[in-house]
């Protein structure tokens, strides 16, 4: 009995949003709502129907996407690199720290006008803004993630006769995975803010794009089925990393 | 020009000394000792808390460097490692199972992965792990932990076994079924064991020398030789063992008032 109850209140979710997309048809329908800015969902639906079947949507998407996992990848990888590397050799830690410390906390789109003024308008500016969000995260985690191994474990490699390559693949990489993981989350989360402020604020294609020539033209009903796309794809995302997570880090006791 | 070590000795240690420097003092926490282990010898050492017995097994182990003195080790084999080391606790690594983490010592010695696996595999099986292979270390209770990390060290078949309180953490009972399991491995192997522990009655039970060491810094007071047959039955120890307990307690008695007095 108890068991379809548990299954049951999965849907419960389901149902209050179905209610309220229902209550928002009827009030909207009524026009108890200014349905310039609040549309009526079956209207963003038609909309949504729209720009997926026009193409926009995906290649909107696909601009997103790619200038995103471009960015993210090559940010997060450096960025776990040097963390790993600063974490482990103290002197080096000691000579860029003070630099970490004072750009980490600058929002990376505050940049991104001296970025364009660097890289120019092009696509380079909108990698580099989305390297540098990924990259930061990534680093502070993966610093945190190598001091957080306990000492113990570099005593019984030692001990054992582990060599230096040994003592990277054996302690010190599987021993900062969870928090490289972590990491990751955090920067693709950062690397997403900040691909689409870069397209809605300088840029020809992607999601951002599209969102934003909702506004400009007025049609708050396509605005509104960018924004469930992106929505969707954020879930999916953090979804897919923390799949990733439970399959590397089988031993998490989380 | 490497000197031979007397008799049949596997260990030297000759007036080493530490010495630690913190920001504003510097103090020793081991001062001149000297002993040996001969092959085969269950050496225990037992001392009161902070009296520098881990920093001795580290600096004996290579872990630390010592400030003063000789470390020598008797080499015939130079295959096998010289010390392999149990520790109290966190000594396995959490993102191997237990398999992995068994078969740590052979892997660096490069022994190749089939032969490694089927030594690792053969011995938990003895030790009655077998269920629990590909398990991690967060799955198991604290005495089946220990028991992964006696097998990783036996394993690696070191020419001295270092163990640091290794059944420091866990609880009364288990500790003696640890003891008794411990005891029967190294009746099979006969393997040399430097054993620390601040358990006076552990240490009577367990070895053949019982070293006492009094805190800060570091000294021996006391060699003893423990005068029971082996194997030795719990039982039969309980009756017995009074008399030398007392005699190492009254040894250590003044050392933790002493030590009481200072931190309380």
């Amino acid at each position: 009995m108890k068991k379809t109850e548990e299954k049951l209140s999965r849907f419960y979710p389901l149902i209050t949003f179905i209610l309220f997309l229902v209550f928002w048809e009827y009030i909207a329908g009524k026009q108890m709502i200014n349905t310039t800015f609040f549309p009526a969902p079956t209207k963003i639906w038609a909309s949504f129907v729209k720009l997926i079947l026009n193409g926009d949507m995906l290649i909107g998407f696909l601009a997103t996407f790619t200038r995103m996992m471009g960015g993210l990848i090559i940010g997060s990888f450096i960025g776990a690199l040097m963390g790993l590397i600063m974490g482990r050799w103290k002197r080096l830690n000691d000579f860029f720290d003070p630099f970490i410390a004072a750009t980490y906390p600058i929002p990376k789109i505050a940049i991104f006008p001296l970025l364009m003024v660097i890289f120019g308008f092009g696509e380079m500016s909108k990698l580099v803004a989305v390297i540098l969000s990924a990259f930061f995260p990534m680093l502070v985690t993966s610093l945190a993630g190598v001091r957080q191994i306990s000492p113990t474990y570099f005593e019984v490699g030692k001990n054992y006769g582990a060599r230096r390559f040994d003592v990277i693949t054996h302690i010190l990489l599987p021993g900062s995975l969870p928090s490289l993981m972590a990491g990751l989350r955090l920067a693709t989360n950062t690397a997403f803010i900040v691909t689409i402020s870069v397209e809605v604020l300088a840029s020809n294609t992607g999601l951002g794009v599209l969102l934003w020539f909702g506004w400009q033209t007025f049609r708050v009903s396509e605005l509104y089925a960018v924004l469930i796309v992106i929505s969707i794809f954020g879930v999916l995302v953090n979804k897919a990393i923390k799949w990733l997570s439970d399959w590397l880090v089988p031993w998490s006791e989380a | 020009m490497v000197k031979r070590l007397s008799a049949d000795h596997v260990l030297e240690v000759t007036s080493v000394s530490k010495e630690f420097l913190t920001k504003n003092s510097r103090f020793f926490a081991l001062e001149e000792i000297s002993f040996s282990v001969s092959e085969g010898e269950f050496v225990c050492i037992v001392g009161p808390s902070g009296c520098g017995k881990s920093t001795l097994l580290r600096i004996i182990a290579g872990l630390l460097k010592k400030t003063n003195g000789k470390v020598q080790f008797e080499r015939k084999n130079f295959v096998r490692p010289r010390t392999s080391m149990v520790f109290q606790n966190q000594g396995l690594f959490p993102w191997k199972t237990v398999l992995q983490n068994v078969q740590f010592g052979l892997q660096m010695q490069g022994v190749d992965k089939k032969e490694r696996e089927e030594r690792s595999i053969q011995f938990l099986n003895k030790i009655g792990l077998s269920k629990f292979i590909h398990a991690f270390p967060h799955t198991l209770s604290g005495g089946m932990r220990q028991r992964v990390a006696i097998a990783r060290a036996f394993i690696s078949n070191p020419e001295i076994l270092l163990m640091d309180e290794p059944f420091g953490m866990l609880d009364a009972q288990t500790r003696i079924v640890m003891q008794e399991e411990l005891l029967k491995l190294w009746q099979e192997r006969k393997h040399t064991v430097l054993y620390i522990t601040h358990d006076i009655e552990e240490a009577i039970f367990l070895g053949d020398r019982v070293l006492v060491m009094s805190g800060r810094p570091g000294k021996f007071i006391a060699d003893i030789k423990v005068p029971f047959d082996r194997p030795r039955s719990r039982s039969e120890m309980l009756k017995k063992d009074a008399e030398i307990r007392n005699n190492i307690w009254d040894l250590l008695k003044d050392e933790v008032i002493k030590d009481l007095g200072e931190s309380g």
